[in-house]
């Protein structure tokens, strides 16, 4: 018994082992989750969108959500010519199709525009079955509702929306942007432009080094990415910060740049943190640090495993969310875990909110929003997140600017 | 004579291979990069090694009755979490919450024996189901998000440390491994646990009670989760709701390694010590030498595969040796 136990086990792991290697990180990429509420969207388009520059110290300054100097207000909050309470309230629905954390973080942050725009906000999680999926949404089409927030499986994403458009009732991707089998958008859809962000990471940390070590030679700076390879989001992620490191410091990129791949340990802070020890301790010619990662628990780990290592004084960490730190900052921290890309779910979430209020309305056709934000051949407009990178000196200007975008709108 | 024959039998024990095994992974490993025997990677190992090693411990005894519980990376979550929450939102002082996180997983650990012993589901599924519950309510409380801690004296459970080398977190999950190993085999209560995973009807039969040796064990394992999710706390400086969630894989894969079988009856804390040894100094040389990750995850599949062959002659060599006296 336990022997065929044993050959059993060991067929089941072979197989298992080669599915897991066959996976491709390109193919099929889930919603992705960044730590503590900081969502990552689809692969981005080529550059030239409106977006965010990593300019720490005015933060405000870098955060492009005020659209009323250049584009259109349609389907945005600074649109004052809207008196949303004028009409009865909206019942809107949140479809996911498997509900993550993220998903949840950004629910919290659209109940909470429901209140400003007039609408009540309800959520369905089909468990991963997308059958089930379409048919409620037709249920709730029965039952009056008037639009649907939904992240779909990506591979329905068009039979979604032709259910949508079949039923009349207008609908709005969340995370991740709705594509057709050519790639072309069939929704207006919002996204962060994953490898512009890692090339940001990379450039505040080229451009800050010196605030913190002096004048020390980038050939003593070994840097190291911490990411996971099985989302597409992720990876380009750190190919954006990857290519911006060679491009800036060509010589020593070869000799010191670390792909930081934690795919083999999950996703948690102590994957970041076996990792980054595993690195630095492998390394121990390389005299400083710079550690940047596509999640916020994997930096959390590198600042551990630096105060770990006593190497606090020689590490710079910069992860993507900031929803860890920032308490952290409030509570006194004070160690190398000194900056972060960031965005509140307030500013991710209100042109999908108004967005679906405006076509709920009928004040915008679907192509009609936001055309500034529109790409070359394609029909609806992808909105670009705007992203700031923060710091301990910094991060209350930023805090203070997403309460006033949001309670100066109400 | 003896002595040879007490040679012979250390040669061919389960341990020694395993630990031949980790000798030689760690050797191929320190050849390729010399710095992987540096005292700040084997703490690195070390340290890896206390979460898994704590769960693991519980675990192995389960294992070992017969058991198990797959519920137990979701309790040491839920442990971080309440411990955090304990401190930095109740004000409650550090070791008083500590105590109360490992009462709070003792609780769980008895609502899974309840549902086994006493509902007779399947362990599998009754503990799939309260992993899945626990994650829900972690996810509900902490709203998603991780709780810092910025108790200091809690900070130092993770960050104290022995000759820079023997972390606190490490050095518990040694002395629990001294200790358990200790009651599996020198106490009558170690004997019952065998019988009972070995067989539980013969068990029943010869006048013990596998439900009460069962339940003492989920409590046991899920007080230890619980302990162990709260000493990463310590050392991570937060409870995150999606900490320790897959520990219990590892803390499975560690004792089958180490010669733990998963019908029950057999293995020791010794072997789950070497098997979880192994697994982390594997992976942290995998890390160090740079290899891919996707080839990573098929290296530690051909790891456990190669354990498992091992301990298919090995028994298969037993057998023979039994037969052969017999005849």
């Amino acid at each position: 018994m336990k022997r065929s136990l044993a050959v059993l086990l060991s067929a089941l792991l072979c197989m298992s082992a080669v599915s897991c290697a066959g996976g491709n990180p390109g193919e099929s990429p889930p919603p992705s989750v960044s730590s503590g509420g900081s969502p990552t969207a689809e692969a981005p388009p080529s550059g030239g969108e409106p977006s965010a520059p990593p300019d720490a110290s005015t933060p405000a300054a870098a955060t492009p959500a005020e659209p009323t100097a250049t584009g259109s207000v349609v389907g945005r909050y600074a649109d004052k010519s809207v008196d949303y309470f004028s009409r009865e309230p909206y019942e809107f629905v949140y479809m996911v199709n498997g509900m993550l954390v993220i998903h949840q973080l950004l629910g919290e942050a659209l109940a909470d525009w429901g209140g400003r725009v007039n609408y009540n906000y309800s959520e369905y999680d089909s468990g991963s079955d997308m059958n089930a999926f379409l048919t409620t949404m037709e249920t709730y089409a029965t039952q009056g509702y008037d639009g649907f927030f939904v992240d779909p499986d990506v591979t329905v994403a068009q039979r979604t929306a032709e259910l949508a458009e079949d039923l009349g009732i207008p609908i709005f991707p969340v995370l991740v942007p709705m594509r057709d089998n050519d790639g072309k958008l069939i929704t207006p859809g919002l996204h962060l432009d994953s490898i512009m962000v890692g090339g940001l990471q990379t450039q505040w940390l080229i451009d800050n080094y010196t605030n913190y070590w002096g004048d020390v030679d980038p050939a003593e700076i070994g840097y190291l990415f911490l990411y996971a390879s099985f989302n597409k989001n992720l990876v380009d992620n750190m190919v954006g910060a990857r290519d911006k490191f060679q491009e800036t410091w060509p010589d020593t990129f070869e000799k010191n740049y670390y792909d930081g791949d934690c795919l083999a340990l999950g996703v948690s802070i102590e994957a970041g943190f076996d990792y980054t020890s595993s690195i630095f301790t492998a390394n121990p010619d390389v005299k400083y640090w710079f550690v940047s990662s596509c999640l916020e628990d994997y930096g959390q780990g590198a600042a551990r495993a630096a105060e770990d290592l006593n190497m606090e004084d020689r590490v710079l960490i910069l992860s993507n969310g900031a929803n860890t730190l920032i308490p952290d900052w409030q509570g006194g921290y004070d160690g190398c875990w000194v900056a972060a890309l960031h965005y509140a779910n307030e500013i991710f979430t209100e042109p999908i909110a108004c967005g679906l209020v405006a076509l709920a309305d009928g004040r915008a056709k679907p192509e009609d929003l936001w055309p500034e934000y529109k790409q070359p051949g394609e029909k609806y407009a992808l909105y670009v997140v705007p992203t700031v990178i923060i710091t301990k000196d910094t991060y209350q200007d930023y805090l203070q600017y997403v309460e006033d975008f949001v309670s100066g709108l109400d | 004579m003896e002595n040879m024959s007490a040679a012979k039998r250390l040669l061919r024990s389960k341990l020694f291979s395993l630990a031949a095994v980790t000798a030689v992974v760690v050797l191929i490993f320190y050849l390729i990069r010399r710095s992987y025997l540096g005292v700040d990677n084997i703490r690195g190992i070390l340290n890896s090694m206390s979460l898994s090693g704590t769960i693991g411990v519980g675990m192995a005894c389960l294992l070992i009755g017969g058991g198990v519980d797959l519920a137990a990376g979701a309790e040491g979550c839920f442990g971080g979490v309440m411990v955090a929450l304990l401190i930095s939102k109740a004000g409650a002082p550090w070791p008083v919450a500590l105590v109360a996180v490992i009462l709070i997983g003792a609780a769980i650990g008895a609502f899974n024996a309840f549902l086994i012993n006493v509902l007779n589901f399947m362990g599998f599924i009754a503990t799939i189901g309260v992993s899945s519950m626990l994650q829900g309510i972690i996810n509900i409380i902490t709203k998603a998000r991780n709780i810092s801690i910025s108790d200091r004296g809690f900070w130092s459970i993770g960050t104290v440390a022995v000759a820079n080398l023997f972390t606190l977190p490490f050095m518990i999950m040694a002395a629990l491994v001294v200790v358990y190993g200790i009651i599996l085999s020198r106490t009558r209560f170690g004997r019952t646990v065998y019988m009972c995973g070995g067989n539980r009807r013969a068990a029943r039969l010869s006048g013990l009670n596998p439900k009460k040796i069962s339940t003492i064990l989920y409590i046991n394992c899920g007080a230890l989760a619980s302990l162990g999710g709260a000493i990463l706390a310590a050392r991570m400086h937060s409870g995150s709701p999606k900490a320790v969630l897959g520990s219990e894989l590892d803390a499975i894969t560690a004792a089958v390694l180490g010669g733990v079988s998963f019908m029950g009856g057999a293995g020791n804390m010794g072997g789950c010590f070497i098997g979880l040894l192994l697994l982390c100094s594997f992976n942290n040389g995998l890390i160090s030498v740079k290899l891919a990750s996707y080839w990573t995850i098929v290296a530690q599949g051909v790891l456990l595969i190669a354990a498992l062959i091992a301990d298919y002659f090995n028994v298969r060599a037993r057998a023979r040796e039994l037969k052969a006296a017999g005849a």
